[in-house]
């Protein structure tokens, strides 16, 4: 053999290995191991070679620019599942009067830590209109935005998350907004990014604090002093004035609505067809709150748990129209403050759960066609908030099945 | 518009390791098409990560890591397939290198194994690794590895004893 028995692990036996490849009865006079085995089915001859230095470059250079606006958005450092990030429906569960309301999170200024590497000069927008009113004050979950329109390309993976980025760590102030990401099936990037900000007199941007790169989903518009920027007058956007900026080679699409709310979109990749494909996707987009409906529910949580909805994933909400396999995430808090620890619950159709993570604690079934999973680092963790097991928590947990007409955006229903 | 200039030590290491990646995409998979497609997008990743990673010191087997990690998350995903045929397969082999018969047979035996025996049996006996630095590079324990490659061996023998038995 080669240079890996000498580097083995005293502990391996290789020998052993070799010795159950000799004895195999398959020519073992031409094909003396398995690393010879491989290396002459390495060297067959191959078709011409479609892999292309300069385009990995080109989408390597938009995932490494994508990655640094999820971790400003969220703050961590893995993108993972959250190559969306959103902000909306953080409420805290509240029985001693018998119903619940927002936690803190869902005032309009919610405060998020993020790790800006970039700074851009940014327009401020006029607020124009009432302040978007909290939603989620009876668990329904809604978003800001639903898309009526989309290009065929990006129609199998759609990431959204409503979720709370309450974490009060210091830092910069952003405003209460929602960001959905459609990643394109060419699988390399996220294919557009939208978000939807609602007026404050906290938005960083007329406050002078470090601001997030563009491509965050969370600035408006850039300004035409960046070397690499430019803005122009874009088409108008169901009534509303919008306006174009380009930075580096990605359009974005801007406008206010009546309600004061900025939207923006932009398309990942550079393509010819992007203000055509963004201007198309404007007109359609839905703008407001809009329940969104989830296959799950959670029933009887005790008041004593303190629970709190901290961010809600969803993977191919379409699914079933396009084939792919539909996943939901639910980060959940128990307890408040110093005391507080966190579980998730994942969704996915049945045979397509993922189970418990390695190196988490938790709990599984199938119900109704869903495989529903409940995990934590340390189940001793939750159970110190929720009594009297993880597996508790799961109990209370119901499907409502695969048919999405039967889906509710009622998060947590039945509190007792 | 404006379009990213790529780094030019990027190209540059990528040019000398594009056939290399290749391969090993290759054995993972064995499907050409599908190994361009992996190792396209383990170049991808790895760009994206060039800034931190040009100056690691086992660049090659990071790239490996990113790789292999794809490989594995693919055959996770519900559109993984493979698409080519034995006969399009042998139409891209060649007539000197290995014996048609056999290739085909060790080729469809390395197919049967499941991803992660396969990987395992590729990182030990294509690229030399120690059952330690295979560990590292799956993410598993070393005891993993050696119940792997185990029976990654086991498994090959018996489906090339039945192919064999067929064959005669």
């Amino acid at each position: 053999m080669t240079a890996a028995n000498e580097n083995r692990d005293s502990n391996d036996n290789p020998d052993s290995y070799d010795k159950e490849w000799a004895q195999m009865p398959h020519q073992p006079q031409q094909d003396p191991d398995p690393a010879g085995v491989l290396h002459a089915l390495a060297q067959e001859t191959a078709p011409p070679s479609a892999m292309d230095v300069l385009r990995a470059a080109r989408d390597g250079f938009r995932l490494r620019r994508r990655r640094q606006v999820v971790r400003t958005l969220t703050g961590v450092t893995t993108a993972g599942a959250l190559a969306a990030a959103a902000v909306l429906v953080p409420a805290q569960l509240d029985r001693t009067g018998g119903t619940a309301h927002h936690g803190s999170a869902t005032s309009q200024t919610a405060t998020v830590t993020t790790k800006a590497t970039a700074t851009a000069t940014v327009s401020c927008p006029a607020a124009v209109g009432a302040a978007a009113a909290p939603v989620g004050a009876d668990f329904t979950v809604k978003v800001a935005a639903r898309f009526g329109w989309l290009p065929a390309n990006l129609g199998n993976e759609i990431y959204e998350a409503p979720g709370n980025y309450s974490l009060n760590q210091g830092g910069m102030v952003y405003p209460q907004a929602y960001n959905a990401a459609l990643r394109s099936t060419s699988n390399a990037d996220p294919g557009i990014f939208l978000s939807v900000v609602p007026p404050t007199s906290d938005d960083p941007s007329c406050s002078g604090q470090e601001m997030a790169p563009h491509g965050s989903g969370i600035l408006p518009t850039l300004s035409a002093t960046s070397a690499t920027s430019s803005k122009s007058s874009g088409p108008e956007v169901n009534g509303h004035p919008s306006t174009w900026a380009l930075h580096e080679g990605v359009y974005t699409l801007s406008w206010q609505t009546s309600d004061g709310d900025t939207i923006s979109l932009s398309e990942g990749s550079p393509e010819s067809s992007a203000q055509a494909d963004l201007t198309h996707i404007a007109d359609a987009l839905q703008v407001g709150a809009i329940p969104l409906p989830l296959p799950i529910q959670i029933k009887g949580v005790p008041a004593s748990a303190k629970m709190e909805v901290g961010q809600i994933a969803q993977n191919n909400p379409q699914a079933g129209t396009t084939g792919a396999t539909y996943d939901l995430q639910i980060a959940l808090t128990f307890g408040n403050g110093n005391t507080a620890d966190q579980a998730g619950i994942s969704v996915a159709p049945a045979g397509h759960g993922t189970g418990i993570p390695s190196g988490e604690v938790g709990a599984c079934k199938t119900s109704d066609g869903l495989d529903i999973c409940v995990t934590a680092p340390n189940d001793k963790l939750v159970t110190d908030h929720y009594m009297p097991s993880l597996k508790a928590l799961l109990d209370d947990v119901v499907s409502l099945g695969t048919n999405q007409a039967d889906w509710s955006p009622n998060l947590v229903t039945g509190t007792n | 518009m404006a379009h990213h200039i790529p780094d030019g030590d990027f190209v540059d290491y990528m040019t000398g390791r594009s056939l290399w990646l290749r391969r090993v995409a290759y054995l993972l998979c064995q499907d050409w098409h599908q190994a361009d497609d992996l190792a396209q997008t383990a170049m991808t990743k790895l760009y994206a990560q060039w800034p931190r990673a040009r100056a690691f010191d086992h660049l090659d087997a990071y790239l490996r890591t990113i790789l292999v990690n794809t490989y594995l998350s693919e055959t996770r995903k519900p559109w993984w397939r493979r698409l080519a045929s034995h006969e399009e397969v042998g139409a891209d082999l060649p007539a000197a290198t290995v014996d048609l018969d056999t290739s085909l047979e060790l080729r469809d035996a390395l197919a049967a194994l499941p991803p992660r025996q396969r990987a395992t049996i590729v990182l030990r006996y294509y690229c030399d690794l120690s059952v330690q630095q295979t560990a590292e590079e799956l993410g598993c324990s070393q005891g993993t590895v050696k119940s792997n490659t185990s029976r990654g061996l086991v498994a090959l023998r018996l489906r090339l004893e039945s192919q064999n038995e067929v064959t005669a």
